[in-house]
């Protein structure tokens, strides 16, 4: 039975804030994951990004990417949580596409991470 | 809706938090000054005061000068509104402000609120040395009966949008009152574009000669024909965010679905006495909700009564949280959302027979003092526990003890679905330890996942009549406050190394400029070509590798779950009947999608099914009806249709042209 998979993340060693808001227990996963991995310094999901991309119906929308993420070597990556399922759908694909672009143009690297 | 402001978020927010304000006019920044101070008599929410800021930014930085701001009810409009007012009175030099509303209800509202200036003053708005402007902010009403004299008058007026329509004389002589007399106004609607859509652009488009500045307030920017408006949007808060705030600032919803074979859903039409189940009455729903049917069906009364207890139940642990957490501060009332008249006056009968429960009916059919009732719901002296309705209670009636919705109707568009449980999102209880629910009784037939999901919800399945839960059980997790703990770990966004457009207008332009005639559609549709593709059909797994998340290099090794040691067939179930079913619905979503993504309405939805099927049977089924497909060839044409729909989407006015060079049946 889903339940609410939203909640609070405490204390993070990794982000600036007090805590890091997750609304699926695969984001929470992933914060913990996050946490343990020695190469990343710095993560947050409250980054306040959104990146347009025009959608299949010709709508232009504001898309806001999971993760923010610094490494130990100083680069910087957005990460997106994803259900398998959904990746084939147009408008995951042009939301994808455009986050790619917004990283290329800030030397950063966008990663879809899939279970 | 386009969201326009998506490439000023970095900058706007580095703006609004160096707290000095830079660029803009030194009386601006003086007012941004003077309203986020923190001994004002009352505070605004943090997102009412970034509504504020972005307004103030766009405006002033921007230069933009329509605005729209997409707020989930129960988020505070009123309050944005006036500060906005205020604003523009105290830096721009703007002395009238008109304030259009779709509908009484929301008119009582926001007159309760400006009347006397009471919003100016209950939040200090007015900056010391401009208080008096208070009394330059007095509120018209324009009503029928009114005189236009007051719109003169007044700096503050106030209407429902048909107060401007040039279908009748009232309307005729207010709009050349402003139009006349003033050369710089600012509009405000408040919900004012879910109105019927000629008339209201036409007002529009008049007052853009007098408006130096226009704010649309909308919990719903997109309308129920699929436009929306033509201003920009530059804030969007949702249902979500506003649950995440510590305290949340509306309600957490948590669904409740009956066991499946406990409750079916069976319907009668009235007329003919024609019955049909859940399952047949899609296309109907529909129909209903876009006004295309005047069918009169109704729920059939059993289950009609298994939901209706099932609701009850749910009230009753509503009250129970009353008391126990409000001590009783509110009284929770139910509101049950019925598909037509007659359905909401079964609905009626047996709450108010069978079960006792004091129930207000409001229709369109309803007297005005039957739509007043409805307003004083849950107040102490009102003696009602439940009210039912069809659509009429939507926007602007905002009655916070609903505690419990029964939808007795499916929602087929996110309008009505968002703006019918908007209702029971205002929170009766403030302050930090304020948790509160709404409950909604739905039915998995029904089909309302994608709703359940814009509203972050709990679904609560298999719940029996009888079944009673404790308090605590499905209040939301407490949340903690989320402030910058540790400024070091903050990660700077680097700037782009290369120029972004400013917006997407030129592509957009591209892909309208594209949309073709195509008389000869069927050799088109005939020409589309679904290549043989590598299909997963079986899986076997050997092994299961762990990959540790602490850095190391070693995996862990485990065996793979017993049913996959031998090889077991993906994409179940083989049953052609059920694949039959699911290849139908999918491509009835696929035509309904094309439908509204070309703008037309659904009453083509059959036969824009009709062609789809015929084409899947001819191009995916080799030449086979559904009913006479294998099970390989019904998933093989399954595992296309995002295929198919992506075809037809590639040639705009395809779908038009099928519509409009009709196949003769």
């Amino acid at each position: 039975m889903p339940g609410f998979e939203r909640g609070d993340f405490e204390n993070p060693k990794k982000s600036a804030y007090s805590v890091e808001r997750y609304d699926s227990s695969w984001e929470l996963d992933y914060m913990k994951r996050l946490e343990r991995d020695k190469t990343v310094a710095k993560w947050t999901k409250n980054h306040g990004i959104a990146i347009q991309y025009v959608t299949e119906a010709g709508n232009v929308r504001g898309y806001h990417p999971d993760f923010l993420i610094e490494s130990r070597d100083g680069t910087k990556e957005l990460h997106e949580i994803k259900g398998g399922q959904y990746l084939q759908n147009p408008d995951t694909i042009r939301k994808h596409e455009a986050a790619k672009n917004w990283c290329a143009k800030r030397k950063m690297k966008f990663v879809v991470i899939t279970k | 809706m386009y969201y326009s402001f998506a490439p000023y978020e970095q900058d706007f927010r580095a703006w609004w938090q160096s707290g000095t304000f830079p660029d803009v006019s030194p009386l601006t920044r003086d007012f941004l000054t003077h309203l986020t101070r923190k001994d004002a008599p009352r505070r605004l929410w943090r997102h009412q005061e970034e509504a504020v800021m972005r307004a103030v930014y766009a405006y002033e930085l921007l230069q933009w000068n329509e605005l729209l701001l997409n707020i989930v009810t129960g988020g505070g409009k009123t309050a944005i509104i006036g500060a906005v007012v205020a604003w523009l009175k105290c830096c721009h030099d703007l002395n009238k402000f008109l304030i259009l509303c779709p509908n009484t209800i929301v008119r009582d509202r926001l007159e309760d609120d400006f009347k006397d200036a009471k919003v100016f003053r209950d939040f200090g708005f007015l900056p010391p040395g401009m208080e008096h402007f208070a009394n330059e902010l007095g509120l018209h009403v324009m009503e029928p009966g009114a005189g236009p004299q007051g719109i003169r008058d007044s700096g503050i007026v106030l209407g429902n949008i048909q107060q401007l329509y040039q279908s009748n004389i009232s309307g005729q002589r207010n709009l050349a009152v402003l139009m006349n007399n003033e050369h710089r106004i600012a509009v405000f609607n408040d919900e004012a574009h879910n109105t019927p859509a000629a008339e209201y652009d036409n007002t529009l488009f008049t007052l853009k000669q007098i408006a130096k500045f226009r704010l649309d307030t909308t919990a719903t920017p997109d309308r129920a024909d699929g436009k929306a408006p033509d201003s920009k949007m530059i804030f969007e808060y949702g249902i979500t965010d506003a649950q995440a705030e510590v305290p949340p600032i509306i309600k957490s919803v948590v669904v409740y679905q009956p066991k499946l074979a406990s409750v079916q859903l069976t319907y009668t039409n009235p007329a003919t006495g024609e019955k049909r189940t859940v399952d047949e009455m899609d296309e109907e729903f529909e129909k209903i909700e876009k006004g295309l049917s005047s069918t009169q069906w109704v729920t059939d009364p059993d289950p009609c009564r298994k939901q209706i207890r099932v609701a009850l139940d749910r009230l009753q642990e509503q009250k129970r949280r009353a008391k126990m957490l409000a001590g009783d501060s509110y009284k929770p009332i139910l509101f049950v959302v019925a598909i037509t008249i007659k359905d909401a006056e079964q609905a009626r009968d047996i709450l108010a027979k069978e079960f006792a429960v004091k129930t207000l009916l409001v229709t369109e059919e309803s007297e005005e003092s039957e739509r007043k009732e409805a307003r004083s719901l849950g107040k102490a002296d009102s003696e009602y526990e439940a009210v039912v309705s069809v659509l009429m209670l939507r926007e602007g009636w905002d009655v916070p003890p609903v505690s419990v919705i029964l939808l007795l109707r499916k929602f087929s568009s996110r309008v009505y679905g968002q703006q019918v449980i908007g209702r029971g999102l205002r929170l009766n209880m403030r302050g930090e330890d304020a948790q509160e629910i709404c409950a909604i009784v739905d039915h998995e037939k029904l089909k309302h996942g994608w709703l359940w999901e814009m509203v972050g919800a709990k679904i609560k399945t298999g719940v029996d009549q009888g079944n009673l839960f404790g308090i605590e059980e499905d209040l939301p997790p407490k949340r903690k406050p989320q402030f910058v703990a540790n400024p070091d770990l903050l990660i700077e966004i680097p700037e782009p190394t290369e120029e972004e457009k400013a917006d997407f207008d030129d592509d957009l332009a591209d892909i309208e400029v594209q949309v073709g005639d195509y008389p000869k559609w069927q050799q088109i549709l005939d020409s589309f070509h679904y290549e043989a593709e590598t299909e997963i059909t079986k899986v076997e797994i050997e092994r299961v590798e762990a990959l540790p998340l602490d850095g190391s290099k070693f995996r862990e090794i485990h065996d793979p779950p017993a049913i996959y040691r031998t090889g077991r067939a993906i994409d179940e179930p083989a049953d052609p009947a059920r694949l039959a079913e699911l290849l139908k619905n999918s491509v009835r979503d696929v035509a309904s999608d094309l439908l509204a993504e070309e703008g037309i309405g659904t009453h083509e939805l059959g036969y824009l099914y009709g062609v789809l099927m015929d084409h899947v049977s001819k191009r995916l089924l080799g030449g086979k009806t559904v009913g006479a497909a294998s099970p390989e060839e019904l998933r093989h044409a399954l595992n296309r249709r995002h295929r198919m729909a992506g075809n037809f989407k590639a040639m705009p006015g395809l779908v038009a042209s099928i519509v409009k060079y009709r196949k003769e049946a």
